[in-house]
C-alpha cells in the first residue's frame, strides 16, 4: 500500500510548467465559474440597501438556522440508511446480495419533487392511505407537510451518494488490519468500531458533503412539502415580486451557508486525505451474519421498498387511473428527448471543461494557478442550482442572443455539476501510473500524443463514470431548468413540476415514470452497480 | 564516443538534496550499474538522464549533445533512450504487439521490427497475447522488448529484475548482458543489490546520499572500496573503528598501518579473507551459517569482539568449539570520517 502511495506520489512527467495551451483553458475554465459570484455580488451591490434589507431581517436568520437543521438530519439519516446498506451489500452473506448491491443506488434516479409527490399522493390528505382506511373511520393522517415529511423524503433519495462514496472504500479496506485486531482479542462490534470505521471516515465525510449539499440545493421537495428553506424563499421572492437584488443577496448568502458547509468538511478531513484502492492484494471474506441474515434482509428491502418500489408503485397507479380516465400523454416523449438532450449535452460539456482543471491537479500540483483554478472550478459544488440560474439571467440579459438560449441552460448544467465531472475525471486520471506515461514519452510521444493514446483510454471508467453522473444530475435538475428554459424547450422534470405542484398525480406519473428509467441506465452500468473491483 | 557526461546535476525535493553534485562519464557500448541503497538518489539521477526530471544545477550530454542544463531541457521524447521500468508500466489496454510498437514511428516496417524485438527477448509468437495473460519474467521481457524496439541509443533500466524470483532473475540478468552484448547498445542498471550490480556491469558506481562515493570494475569496488560507506554496503565485512596511534591501528586481530593522516579509522576484513591458521589469533566458533556453496562462522575473540569467517562447505565441520585465525592479505584501512 504505502509503495503504491509513493509511486503516486512522485511527480510526473519533467514535473514542469503546463504547457500554455493547457493552463490557458484551465483558466479560463475557473473564468466562467466565476461568472455566478461575481454577478451576485455586483447585482446585490446594484441596490444595497435592499439586498441587506433582505439579509439582515430576523426571519433570515431564521431561514438559515431551519435550512441547516434540515441539512444535519437529511445526512444523519442517510448515514444511517447508507453504511448497513454499503455494508451488508459488500461484505456479509445478507439474501440476495448480488441483487440488493445493484438496486442499492437506484433511489439515485429518483427526484426529490418526484419523491414528494408520492408521499403527497400516498400518504397527504385525501391521499391513497387515507381513502383506504375511511371505511374504518380514520378521515385524518398525521401531516406530512413540513420538516420531517421533507427530512425523510431527502434521507431516503440521497443516501445513495453516502453509498457509492463508502462501497469503495469498504472494498479497498485491508482484511488484514480486521484479522489482527480480532487476534488481538477484539470482538467484531469493537473491531469494527475502533478499525474498520475509522478508515471509513474519509469517504463518510466526502459522501455526507454531497448529501448536506444536495439538501442546502434541493428546491423541489421542500416546496411541495411546505417547507420554507433558503431555495423555496429565493424562488418566490424572484417569481413574485421581482425583487432581484433582494433574491440575488439571499442566493448569495445561502452559497456562503453551503461554502461554509464545504470548508467544514475540509477542517473535518484534516490530513487523513483519501485512501489509494490499491495494493490491495486479498479480497476481504464474507462475513456470515447467522441469525440476523433475515433481518439483515427485511432492512434492506425496507430501505429499497421506501425510496424505490413505493415511488414507482405510486406512479404507476396514478398511471393507470389517469389512462382510464383519458388523460392526454402526448408531449411526453418530445419532454423526454428534451431532457436526454440537455442532459447529454450538459454531460459532454461538462467533461471537456473537466478535463484541463483535472490534469492541471493531478499532473501539475504544484504549479503556481493549480489551487485557485482548482477552486474555483469548484464553486458550482457550494452553489446551488437556483443561485447559478439567477445570476445567469443577471448575466444572460448582457449575452444578447445567448439569453433565451439552450446553450446558456446547458452552461448552468455545466458549472453546477463541473465538480462531479472533475471529482470522477481526477480519480480516473490518478489510476494511470506515473511510469506508464514515461515509458510512452522514453518511446518518443510527445505530451499530446500520450494524453491521446495513453491517458485517456485508461482513464476512460472514470471519465465514463464522471458523464453519467452528471448526465442523471441533469435530467432530474429543476430550479435551473424552470428559470432559464428557453421556450418551447420542455423537459420532463419541467412537466413533473408543472402537473405535481397543481396536484394533478395522474398527469406527472407518466413523465416521472420516463424520468426514472432513463435516469437509471447509467447507474444499471458496471460501475454504479458494486461489481467495479474485478481486475 | 562517450554516451554520458554528467556535470554537478543537483535535484532537490522540498528542500532535500536528492541528487548532489553527480559527476560521471559512461562510455559506448559500456554496461554501467548505479548501486546504492535505496534513497541515495539513484533513480532520480536515472531519471535526469532518461529526461523525466528537470535538474537545479548542472549539465548533462547525452553523445555529444546537451540535453540538460545552461537552459536547456531536451524531453524524453527526443533523446533516444529506452526505458525499462520496476514496475514493467506495460500499458494494460494494448496486446504485447501493440506494446512494443507503441514506440515505432512512421513508414517502417512495424510488423517485422515487432517481430524482431520479441525473438530478441525470445518471445516470438506472443504478439496477439494480452498482457494480463503474461507471468512476471515474460512481462520484464515485454517490458525490455518494447524499450528495445525502437533501437535506442542507450537503455535504462530502473531495477528492472527485483519483482522477479531469485532463480528467473539469475537467468533473465544473462539474458539481459547477452542483449545488451549483441545490439552493442550502452545501458544504465540502476540497483540496489550489489550481487545483481557486480556480476552484469561493465563498471559500477557507488552512490550514497546523492553523489557517487566510487566509480570502477566490479572487483576493483568489491575487493578496494574507498569509502566505508562502500564497504559497509557491498559484501559483507567485518569492521573495526578504532583511533589511529603514530600511523598504526590495533585489531585484535593484528595491528596495521594507518593511512597518513587520518586520526579515526576503519579497519575492514571481508570474511573470505580471514581463515584457519594454526597458532593464529584464537577465539571461539559460536555459530554457523551454511550457504551450501560455502559457510560463514560466527567467531568470538577472546577480548569479546565478534568476527565473520566464511569457508569452503567442507571445511572444520565441527561446530562449536576453539579455533584460531588468520589473514589471507593486508586488510583495507579506511579513513573514517570525524
Amino acid at each position: 500500500m504505502t509503495a503504491a502511495l509513493q509511486t503516486f506520489a512522485r511527480p510526473f512527467v519533467g514535473n514542469r510548467s503546463p504547457s500554455l495551451l493547457l493552463w490557458g483553458s484551465a483558466v479560463l475554465v475557473a473564468a466562467f465559474c466565476a461568472i455566478p459570484p461575481t454577478y451576485l455580488i455586483v447585482r446585490a451591490a446594484q441596490e444595497p440597501t435592499t439586498a441587506l434589507d433582505a439579509v439582515l431581517q430576523s426571519s433570515t436568520l431564521a431561514l438559515a438556522v431551519r435550512t441547516l437543521a434540515l441539512a444535519f438530519v437529511v445526512t444523519s439519516l442517510a448515514v444511517a440508511l447508507a453504511l448497513p446498506m454499503a455494508w451488508l451489500t459488500m461484505r456479509t452473506d445478507v439474501p440476495g446480495r448480488r441483487v440488493l448491491a445493484v438496486l442499492a443506488p437506484l433511489p439515485l434516479a429518483v427526484p426529490s419533487y418526484v419523491g414528494a409527490m408520492v408521499a403527497i399522493a400516498a400518504l397527504g390528505p385525501r391521499g391513497m392511505l387515507q381513502q383506504a382506511l375511511e371505511p374504518l373511520g380514520v378521515d385524518r393522517l398525521p401531516s406530512i407537510f413540513g420538516f420531517w415529511g421533507a427530512a425523510v423524503v431527502l434521507a431516503l433519495l440521497t443516501y445513495p451518494y453516502l453509498l457509492l462514496a463508502l462501497r469503495p472504500a469498504i472494498t479497498s479496506l485491508d482484511p488484514r488490519l480486521e484479522e489482527l485486531s480480532r487476534s488481538f482479542g477484539r470482538g467484531r462490534w469493537e473491531t469494527f468500531r475502533r478499525v474498520t470505521l475509522p478508515q471509513l471516515r474519509p469517504a463518510l465525510a466526502s459522501g455526507s458533503l454531497l448529501v448536506a449539499l444536495y439538501t442546502l440545493a434541493d428546491f423541489g421537495a421542500v416546496s411541495l412539502l411546505r417547507f420554507d428553506s433558503f431555495t423555496r424563499v429565493i424562488f418566490v421572492r424572484y417569481e413574485s415580486s421581482f425583487d432581484r437584488s433582494g433574491a440575488a443577496a439571499l442566493a448569495l448568502a445561502l452559497a456562503v451557508i453551503a461554502l461554509s458547509v464545504v470548508g467544514l468538511e475540509i477542517w473535518t478531513r484534516g490530513r487523513s486525505r483519501y485512501d489509494s484502492a490499491h495494493g490491495n492484494v486479498r479480497v476481504a471474506p464474507q462475513i456470515a451474519l447467522g441469525r440476523w441474515r433475515w433481518p439483515a434482509f427485511a432492512f434492506v428491502t425496507a430501505v429499497l421498498a421506501l425510496a424505490l418500489a413505493v415511488p414507482v408503485g405510486v406512479l404507476g397507479y396514478w398511471l393507470m387511473r389517469g389512462l382510464a380516465a383519458g388523460e392526454a400523454i402526448d408531449g411526453v416523449w418530445s419532454a423526454a428527448f428534451d431532457s436526454a438532450l440537455g442532459a447529454t449535452l450538459a454531460a459532454g460539456a461538462a467533461m471537456v471543461l473537466a478535463l484541463p482543471v483535472a490534469l492541471i491537479s493531478t499532473r501539475h500540483p504544484r504549479f503556481l494557478l493549480a489551487r485557485p483554478v482548482e477552486v474555483l472550478a469548484h464553486a458550482g459544488f457550494a452553489l446551488p442550482g437556483i443561485v447559478v440560474a439567477l445570476a445567469f439571467v443577471f448575466a444572460g440579459i448582457n449575452l444578447g442572443a445567448l439569453y433565451q438560449s439552450l446553450w446558456l441552460l446547458v452552461a448552468a448544467y455545466a458549472l453546477r455539476f463541473l465538480p462531479q465531472a472533475i471529482s470522477a475525471t481526477r480519480v480516473g486520471l490518478l489510476q494511470v501510473q506515473p511510469s506508464m506515461e514515461e515509458a510512452a514519452r522514453g518511446m518518443g510521444r510527445t505530451p499530446r500524443q500520450v494524453l491521446a493514446t495513453i491517458t485517456l483510454p485508461l482513464a476512460r471508467p472514470g471519465l465514463m463514470a464522471g458523464a453519467a453522473l452528471v448526465f442523471l444530475t441533469t435530467m432530474k435538475e429543476l430550479p435551473a431548468t424552470l428559470i432559464l428554459a428557453p421556450i418551447g424547450f420542455e423537459t420532463l422534470a419541467v412537466r413533473v413540476w408543472s402537473a405535481s405542484s397543481e396536484a394533478f398525480f395522474a398527469r406527472a406519473a407518466l413523465p416521472a415514470l420516463v424520468l426514472i428509467a432513463i435516469s437509471a441506465v447509467p447507474l444499471l452500468t458496471p460501475m454504479f452497480s458494486g461489481h467495479e473491483a474485478k481486475r | 564516443m562517450t554516451a554520458v557526461i554528467a556535470q554537478g546535476l543537483s535535484r532537490s525535493f522540498n528542500g532535500t538534496l536528492a541528487v548532489d553534485d553527480l559527476t560521471v562519464k559512461i562510455e559506448e557500448g559500456e554496461l554501467f550499474a548505479l548501486l546504492g541503497p535505496s534513497g541515495c538518489g539513484k533513480t532520480t539521477s536515472l531519471r535526469m538522464i532518461a529526461g523525466f526530471e528537470p535538474s537545479d544545477t548542472g549539465t548533462l550530454s547525452l553523445f555529444g549533445e546537451l540535453v540538460l542544463g545552461q537552459g536547456t531541457f531536451v524531453p524524453p521524447e527526443r533523446r533516444g533512450v529506452g526505458m525499462v521500468f520496476q514496475d514493467y508500466a506495460l500499458f494494460p489496454h494494448m496486446t504485447v504487439a501493440g506494446n512494443v510498437e507503441y514506440g515505432l514511428s512512421g513508414d517502417d516496417d512495424r510488423p517485422a521490427q515487432v517481430a524482431e524485438a520479441l525473438a530478441l527477448v525470445g518471445l516470438a509468437g506472443f504478439g496477439d497475447r494480452s498482457v494480463h495473460e503474461l507471468s512476471g519474467g515474460e512481462q520484464q521481457r515485454v517490458a525490455l522488448a518494447r524499450a528495445l524496439a525502437p533501437r535506442p541509443r542507450m537503455l535504462l533500466l530502473d531495477e528492472p529484475f527485483s519483482n522477479l524470483d531469485p532463480t528467473l532473475r539469475m537467468r533473465v540478468r544473462a539474458d539481459l548482458r547477452e542483449i545488451v552484448r549483441r545490439a552493442e547498445l550502452t545501458a544504465i542498471l540502476v540497483t540496489h543489490d550489489q550481487e545483481e550490480a557486480l556480476s552484469v556491469a561493465d563498471r559500477v558506481a557507488f552512490m550514497w546520499g546523492g553523489h557517487i562515493e566510487q566509480v570502477g570494475q566490479p572487483d576493483e569496488i568489491y575487493r578496494d572500496p574507498l569509502t566505508l560507506n562502500a564497504a559497509r554496503f557491498i559484501g559483507d565485512a567485518n569492521i573495526w573503528t578504532v583511533d589511529a596511534e603514530n600511523g598504526r591501528v590495533r585489531t585484535p586481530i593484528g595491528d596495521f598501518d594507518a593511512p597518513s593522516g587520518a586520526t579515526k579509522c576503519a579497519v575492514v576484513i571481508r570474511p573470505e579473507d580471514l581463515q584457519v591458521q594454526a597458532g593464529g589469533t584464537p577465539g571461539v566458533v559460536i555459530a554457523r551459517e551454511y550457504y551450501g556453496h560455502d559457510q560463514v562462522l560466527l567467531v568470538r575473540l577472546q577480548d569479546g569482539s565478534e568476527i565473520r569467517i566464511r569457508l569452503a562447505p567442507h571445511e572444520r565441520l565441527g561446530g562449536a568449539g576453539p579455533i584460531a585465525l588468520g589473514l589471507r592479505r593486508v586488510p583495507l584501512v579506511l579513513p573514517a570520517g570525524g
